[in-house]
């Protein structure tokens, strides 16, 4: 995670990136950092109970603070003289999330002031619908779920086979299996690690960045939320457990999220069965 | 006050958050509350494409109005889209004769009362930015004078939208946006939940949603996110 945090920052022109994960997501405490003073500031925020990754978690939007020496920087009393001692003038925080399902967050940090011009701006959203996206996946080399499965292999989808003490109250070692688990899934994050990084001075541009347009485009589409709440209802689980299902479901059948999501809207799949309802 | 009077403040404080340091979120709900007082219509809403391509409902004066700006989102038909696309107004004098061209949207649009719309696109030379939809009580076309005011302050909010694009100052923007995405994909999440345990198609559980929403003066999105989160019981709402 430290690595994608370094590629971040380096596509989106930034001095530092840091990725936070929140405490009701699947790899709660998991954290990465560019470097040791972005990780420092993210980890900050979290003792403060103050900061941008703070407020854009919860207002559920983005904070965008280009200059923290003037007026905007002032709502933070620690953060702010800390940040600004330890050398960066802007910050930007992401809420990573889709729909109702709060993941985490992106933290940026660069040492001239500026905003984010509106390219940049962009990116970052593409971006951190990515980093969503790597988030909300579970653990390589799991079993992928069936159709007829309980929710107890939902636990089990999530769960990394070998990591220590993996299971879902075992945080720590989900947060570790998340970044450190081999296969499918660390292909997947170095994939989308690649496309990330681009040329040295590319901007998001071309077939990478197409291709992560793309990724993150699945978020956008009505059918892939519609699913997620139909298996909610059918296992009795949450909605980002459900969306993880979902996703797991269409790699077993070698399908990409969407048609799998159309499948369950249109009642030609579903999860589970005898569940209460 | 006279008129001519509110139209020269209107125009005087649009043109002042030019110059000023402005919230181009607020700026947008002035400019549809603007619409309902100066132009004798019933309700106007605004669709604004966000830094990811895709049109958002950021504004409107009306839960009516809002819930016509996601309907034509959901359902990809409306005026509001047709306006985007083709960067030219569109105008409806009587929603009844619309019915074949947007079945959902015509529906919708009578059962909250209103008869005309009218669609005027926000844009600068090629550049599209969004639209101002304008709903009216009564069948018929806007008056020619009505119709260029509106235009008038479409024109000035673009510019202003341009302007804070421009000037990398869009952070409140930027946070509106993001917020009518997240709720746009909470209202779906409910939907399903709300199909499966219902055994309803989704127009019929966004039906349901909307009734509940309605007639518990809920925000949709507020519903939507208790449906999710597992604080409403679902069963009330497929009840209603």
């Amino acid at each position: 995670m430290d690595r994608l945090c370094v590629r971040v920052a380096s596509v989106l022109h930034v001095d530092g990136a840091a990725i936070s994960v929140t405490s009701g997501a699947i790899g709660r405490g998991a954290r990465g950092a560019s470097d040791a003073a972005a990780g420092r500031l993210d980890d900050l925020q979290l003792a403060l109970d103050e900061g941008p990754c703070h407020d854009a978690a919860e207002d559920g939007g983005p904070v965008l603070v280009g200059d923290l020496a003037g007026p905007a920087g002032q709502r933070w009393g620690r953060f702010t003289p800390t940040t600004l001692a330890a050398g960066y003038r802007a910050v930007f925080a992401f809420p990573l999330r889709i729909g109702a399902i709060e993941l985490g967050t992106l933290f940026l940090v660069r040492a001239s002031p500026g905003g984010l011009d509106g390219g940049a701006l962009a990116d970052a959203l593409v971006v951190a619908d990515t980093v969503a996206l790597i988030l909300l996946d579970p653990p390589a080399g799991s079993p992928p779920g069936d159709a007829t499965g309980d929710p107890a292999e939902g636990r089990a989808i999530m769960a990394a086979p070998g990591a220590p003490g993996g299971g879902l109250d075992d945080s720590a070692a989900e947060g570790r299996a998340i970044m450190a688990a081999p296969g499918a899934s660390e292909c997947d994050l170095d994939d989308i690690t690649g496309d990330l990084a681009g040329g040295p001075e590319d901007d998001l541009a071309g077939e990478a960045a197409a291709r992560l347009r793309a990724r993150a485009a699945s978020l956008y589409r009505p059918e892939i939320h519609q699913a997620t709440g139909m298996v909610m209802a059918q296992l009795g689980v949450s909605a980002q457990e459900a969306l993880v299902r979902l996703r797991a479901l269409a790699r077993a059948r070698g399908q990409i999220a969407d048609e799998t999501a159309r499948d369950i809207v249109a009642r030609r799949l579903r999860l589970g069965g005898d569940l209460p309802r | 006050m006279c008129r001519e009077r509110e139209l020269s403040e209107a125009f005087v404080g649009l043109a002042d958050s030019l110059v000023a340091d402005y919230d181009a979120a607020d700026l947008l709900h002035r400019l549809a509350d603007h619409c309902v007082a100066l132009l004798g219509v019933a309700a106007a809403g605004l669709l604004l494409s966000d830094q990811r391509g895709r049109l958002q409902v950021v504004a409107a004066s009306s839960e009516a109005s809002r819930l016509l700006g996601l309907l034509q989102l959901e359902h990809d038909e409306g005026p509001g889209l047709d306006c985007y696309r083709t960067g030219m107004t569109v105008t409806v004098p009587d929603i009844d004769l619309a019915a074949l061209r947007w079945p959902v949207f015509a529906a919708e649009t009578r059962s909250a009362g209103y008869r005309g719309v009218h669609v005027l696109p926000m844009r600068l030379r090629d550049d599209v930015v969004g639209t101002l939809s304008l709903f009216g009580a009564r069948p018929g076309p806007l008056e020619d004078t009505e119709a260029r005011v509106a235009q008038a302050l479409a024109d000035v909010a673009t510019i202003a939208i341009l302007q804070e694009r421009a000037i990398r100052h869009h952070e409140l923007l930027a946070e509106q946006l993001q917020h009518a995405l997240t709720s746009r994909i909470m209202i779906e999440q409910a939907k399903g939940v709300l199909a499966e345990r219902g055994g309803l198609d989704m127009d019929q559980a966004f039906a349901r949603l909307r009734r509940y929403a309605r007639d518990t003066n809920t925000r949709l999105t507020d519903l939507a996110r208790g449906i999710v989160e597992g604080t409403l019981d679902s069963s009330r709402v497929l009840g209603a």
